[in-house]
């Protein structure tokens, strides 16, 4: 957050939009808090992308007319970064490689958790 | 569509030890890039001479209309950066020229 210029809030959620980690800078106002809370679309709009059948959709860039928003999608985890409309949007998407790496943690338990549920016959 | 920026980056590739060029527009995305440039500096490019401009225009006077250069030097590489309106510009040039 303190090394990206203009990036007001993060958050970590499930592809569900439900939250699991939140972080938000000091000049995030009301409005970027509501974006930030707000459970979103992006994993519906990564998987009309995928049909155009070019790969995974990895990323997902949202220019509204006061902030920007950055969506990370992974297989099970949704990161959004919500910054201002004049950020490096170039800087923020290169924070994926770091973002993937704090995340790994998170992603190894949430593999296990789902190898567990499904060896035990349980449907999700 | 981008058959001219193509033609550019490729001439300025010729130019006396040029080893890379990278060129990205005002939200730090990359729009061409050649040799050792990385797709991955476009932000980075943009951030820094974004800076620059911040750091030049406390020491500029108000009639004063210029952009600065960015001269970035390594023990290989020189890499010089300058933003001409919203597109900004990155060569990487070997230190022996």
């Amino acid at each position: 957050m303190e090394r990206t210029p203009g990036l007001l809030g993060a958050v970590v959620s499930d592809l569900e939009g439900v939250s699991v980690t939140c972080a938000v800078g000091s000049t995030c106002g009301e409005a970027e808090l509501a974006l930030l809370k707000t459970t979103e679309a992006a994993s519906i709009a990564a998987e009309l992308a995928e049909k155009l059948q070019m790969g995974r959709c990895k990323s997902v860039v949202t220019y509204l007319s006061t902030n920007v928003v950055v969506y990370f999608i992974s297989p099970l985890l949704l990161v959004k970064l919500v910054a201002e409309s004049h950020a490096n949007v170039g800087l923020l998407l290169e924070t994926v490689d770091d973002i993937n790496q704090i995340t790994s943690d998170l992603v190894k338990i949430l593999l296990e958790s789902q190898e567990a549920v499904q060896s035990k016959g349980l449907d999700i | 569509m981008e058959t001219d920026l193509e033609k550019e980056l490729d001439q300025v590739m010729e130019g006396d030890g040029v080893i890379g060029v990278i060129c990205c527009d005002a939200d730090g995305l990359c729009l061409g890039v050649r040799g050792k440039a990385a797709r991955a500096a476009a932000g980075h490019v943009r951030q820094l001479i974004s800076s620059a401009y911040v750091l030049s225009s406390t020491m500029a006077k108000p009639e004063d209309s210029y952009e600065p250069v960015v001269r970035v030097s390594l023990p290989e590489v020189n890499i010089l950066v300058q933003r001409y309106g919203p597109i900004t510009l990155a060569i990487f040039k070997s230190a022996e020229s």
